[in-house]
């Protein structure tokens, strides 16, 4: 299964890409803005999409819409990191296509509930 | 394919047991399921948003509060049935009450007094060492922001760049066990963010409290490292009230905006008039940090009252210099004597440092406008480039901070226009498409370095050498090294003024930047690696008011020369000198071959030794400059308060001024660069003309 990690802040990335090693995943690819995301989705191999909410540029929910707007982004699994959950943030969430997500600071454990999560509503879809 | 319905979520929430965290994520899921369900009438997923967002809030579920959570869960599900059975009939409640949205995370909100470092044992002390460098970064950046919302308060953009930086503060350190920094970066981050949703103006106390919430994060960053040692500092003072503040910036705001209002009258514009627009950015800014409540009280002085103080300082140590220095004294024959004028020494040499201080101020006013140029300069060539700044509170003489501004502008231009490549050269180049430009700047001795890096594609000297020769500067560059053809930038004719208005508005060539720093007994070095990158550097002294020199003699008469002006000094061979064709009397020295000047005849000194073997060669200058001065001796080195030759005499080419030596008799002090550009008038063949 392999990731694409989304998110401005290197170090943000590197937790993230560390958390996901902790469980178990170790294919991960890395982008730091939402344009070269897409590039690298468009390279193909993508099963599953972590990325920031609040991105210069491209927001990830913009990011979000875009991937959905692709013959082969339809159906990715994407799960948004974020520090806040609020009605208009999780609605506004859900419309560009986001299958779930996550607050900062999460643990491993946490990150790998939330993945499982999203896996098993879209393998039930 | 909704296998889900509301009863389900009924049902998850049911389950929710006191103290059950499994009980309430798997309803959350569900819930989450549910608000995806597209097939469901909007205020019910509304409703069912409510839920998962007290859901998703620790803070919502700590200890005893948790039965007062799961009460306002069951309150927004009891809306969302509540739609789901009236389908769409009108509610009669206009609008689900919304969970409030002020939900700190107290949990994240620091309690102690101290940096509160949390940092799991297994924690990668080097993730900690790249948030320092990050947040830095980011902080930069919110700062550069802020100073573009200073003259247009609308710009969504630069709202949003701070937003984001605290918004990434706060989320990267929470993961770190940061809890001071992430609970304070919260506070900052939801003013922003109310500036961002259009219910606050960046007005009023807002542009203070931001710069202040920066400075304040600066300051919390920067003391990680102590942290991480085991040795947490204390909060800073300003935390609590600022993060106060911060929550409630209108009751700071309100009285002001209304004083302006009653007394402007007819003020038309609030948001001009609340933004003080007669402050510089800079100003505005010290006066942030004047009124925090714990700073020192200050008092204003008049530059010219201080710029006297200095002087007379100045003359004091002087005077106190020769009294060391009489026979008297120094014989020592009487012991109490020495001992007092020891003292008395002691004292001046205090005092002298205490003045200068008076007039020293950081670095930071020439800085912080070039992040704002750089910013300009790439927008408009599509470069995408990141500008830091390190040591912006280094301290300078203040005359020396307005001097500095226009060379630090024409070096970050030149970085900008022709150091960083495009992003696709520089993708092709195999480098990140975002380059780098930063600034340095640091305390060495009594010396200032300012050094500008930039990680472009270095100084082409095919380029600089096509342009010599079209400008008439050079006619061939066979015999001369990179560093001679990189000096070439610098040199009268090379950069235009014209260039620059277009970005400053008052712009000089290059060679007056090099000229006015050398007038302030600065100089200018460049590196540069093809591909790599360049470094410029400027060094200048950390004041004017007082010279180290170098006196030297030159047949009966002394005469004095900035120390940090002579490169090196030596005792020439005999066979080193000699005569090139059209260009007058050379020597070589250590590779390279400098112009001679014989002091004596530039400053018609009679008595003076004729054979060059006979004293010694002094080099001065930088770059294509560098000459080699023959005097007959050196005599020492002594501070020295260089004065203006006065009216009298008027100005004498050569001659910066005069000063009074150990001895009580006065020196002059040699303009080296008049000197050195004189000499190439008359010799050189290739006629470097000043324009």
């Amino acid at each position: 299964m392999r990731f694409l990690v989304v998110d401005d802040s290197a170090t943000m990335r590197r937790i993230i890409v560390n958390s996901l090693d902790r469980i178990g995943y170790q294919d991960v690819v890395e982008a730091d803005d939402g344009a070269s995301a897409l590039s690298k989705f468009a390279e193909g191999g993508i099963n599953f999409i972590i990325t920031d909410w609040n991105m210069p540029q491209m927001s990830g929910l913009d990011f979000a819409r875009n991937v959905r707007a692709r013959a082969d982004g339809a159906s990715t699994p994407i799960l948004m990191v974020t520090t806040r959950s609020a009605r208009e943030d999780i609605l506004a969430a859900v419309e560009a296509g986001v299958n779930n997500y996550v607050l900062k600071p999460f643990t491993p454990p946490v990150l790998k509930e939330k993945i499982d999560a999203v896996l098993s509503v879209s393998a039930a879809a | 394919m909704a296998t889900l319905t509301i009863d389900d979520a009924i049902a998850a929430f049911v389950a929710c047991e006191p103290g059950d965290e499994a009980a309430r994520r798997k309803l959350r899921e569900r819930l989450w399921t549910l608000v995806a369900d597209r097939s469901l009438a909007s205020p019910i997923r509304t409703a069912l948003a409510d839920a998962i967002a007290v859901l998703d809030d620790p803070a919502e579920f700590k200890g005893a509060k948790e039965a007062d959570g799961l009460e306002k869960v069951r309150q927004a599900l009891e809306v969302a049935v509540d739609h789901a059975e009236c389908g769409d009939r009108a509610v009669s409640e206009p609008e689900v009450p919304s969970v409030p949205k002020e939900f700190v995370p107290e949990a994240a909100v620091a309690r102690a007094s101290t940096m509160l470092l949390a940092i799991p044992d297994d924690a990668d002390r080097s993730l900690i060492e790249d948030f320092i460098a990050e947040a830095r970064e980011y902080l930069e950046g919110a700062e550069a922001a802020l100073l573009r919302l200073e003259s247009a308060p609308d710009d969504g953009e630069a709202i949003n760049d701070v937003f984001r930086a605290f918004h990434t503060i706060k989320g990267t350190s929470s993961f770190l066990g940061l809890s001071a920094i992430a609970g304070f970066a919260h506070h900052a981050e939801d003013m922003l963010d109310r500036v961002r949703a259009g219910e606050l103006a960046f007005a009023g106390q807002v542009p203070e409290l931001s710069f202040r919430a920066v400075d304040l994060l600066k300051t919390l960053v920067a003391a990680i490292p102590q942290a991480l040692a085991g040795h947490a500092p204390e909060l800073p003072d300003e935390y609590e009230p600022l993060s106060h503040a911060l929550s409630h910036p209108e009751e700071a705001a309100a009285p002001r905006a209304r004083t302006v209002e009653s007394e402007g009258g007819s003020a038309p514009e609030p948001s001009a008039a609340d933004h003080a627009p007669d402050h510089a950015p800079v100003v505005m800014r010290a006066g942030t940090a004047a009124s925090v409540p714990t700073a020192d009280p200050l008092v204003k002085v008049r530059t010219d009252k201080l710029d006297r103080l200095v002087e007379m300082v100045g003359e004091l140590v002087i005077a106190q210099t020769m009294l060391v220095q009489d026979g008297v004294v120094r014989d020592a024959s009487n012991h109490h004597l020495a001992q007092k004028v020891r003292h008395a020494d002691k004292i001046v040499r205090e005092l002298q440092d205490l003045s200068l201080g008076l007039r020293m101020v950081p670095l930071k006013g020439a800085i912080t406008k070039l992040a704002r140029v750089v910013r300009d300069l790439a927008t408009r060539s599509g470069k995408q480039i990141t500008f830091t700044v390190a040591g912006e509170d280094t301290e300078v003489d203040r005359t020396l901070v307005d001097l500095l501004a226009d060379p630090l502008l024409h070096m970050v231009r030149n970085a900008v226009d022709h150091g960083i490549e495009t992003p696709s050269e520089r993708l092709k180049a195999g480098k990140p498409a975002m380059g780098t430009v930063r600034l340095e700047a640091s305390q060495a001795g009594d010396r200032v370095l300012v050094k500008l890096i930039d990680d472009g594609r270095g100084l082409q000297r095919d380029k600089i050498v096509a342009k010599a020769i079209e400008k008439g500067i050079i006619t061939s560059a066979e015999s001369m090294s990179d560093t001679e053809v990189f000096d070439l930038i610098f040199a009268p004719g090379f950069s235009t003024a014209e260039q620059v208005t277009e970005v400053s508005g008052r712009g000089v060539g290059m060679d007056v930047v090099r000229r006015n720093l050398m007038a302030m007994r600065g100089r200018t070095v460049i590196s540069s690696k093809a591909g790599k990158g360049s470094v410029f550097t400027i060094e200048l002294p950390l004041t004017l008011a007082i010279t180290d020199g170098m006196i030297v003699r030159v047949g009966a008469e002394r005469f004095i020369v900035p120390t940090a002006q002579i490169r090196r000094c030596f005792r020439p061979e005999p066979s080193a000198v000699f005569t090139a064709q059209g260009k007058g009397e050379m020597v070589q020295t250590a590779g390279e071959v400098l112009p001679v000047v014989r002091l004596h005849r530039a400053l018609r000194v009679v008595g003076a030794q004729e054979g060059v073997d006979q004293g010694i060669l002094m080099v001065v200058g930088d770059g294509n400059n560098r000459t080699a001065f023959l005097v007959d001796e050196l005599l020492g080195q002594q501070q020295v308060v260089a004065k203006p030759l006065g009216d009298a005499i008027g100005r004498v080419q050569g001659l910066t001024g005069g000063a009074i030596l150990g001895d009580g008799r006065v020196g002059l002090i040699l303009d080296v660069d008049e000197l050195v550009v004189a000499s190439r008038g008359t010799s050189s063949a290739t006629g470097v003309q000043a324009a």
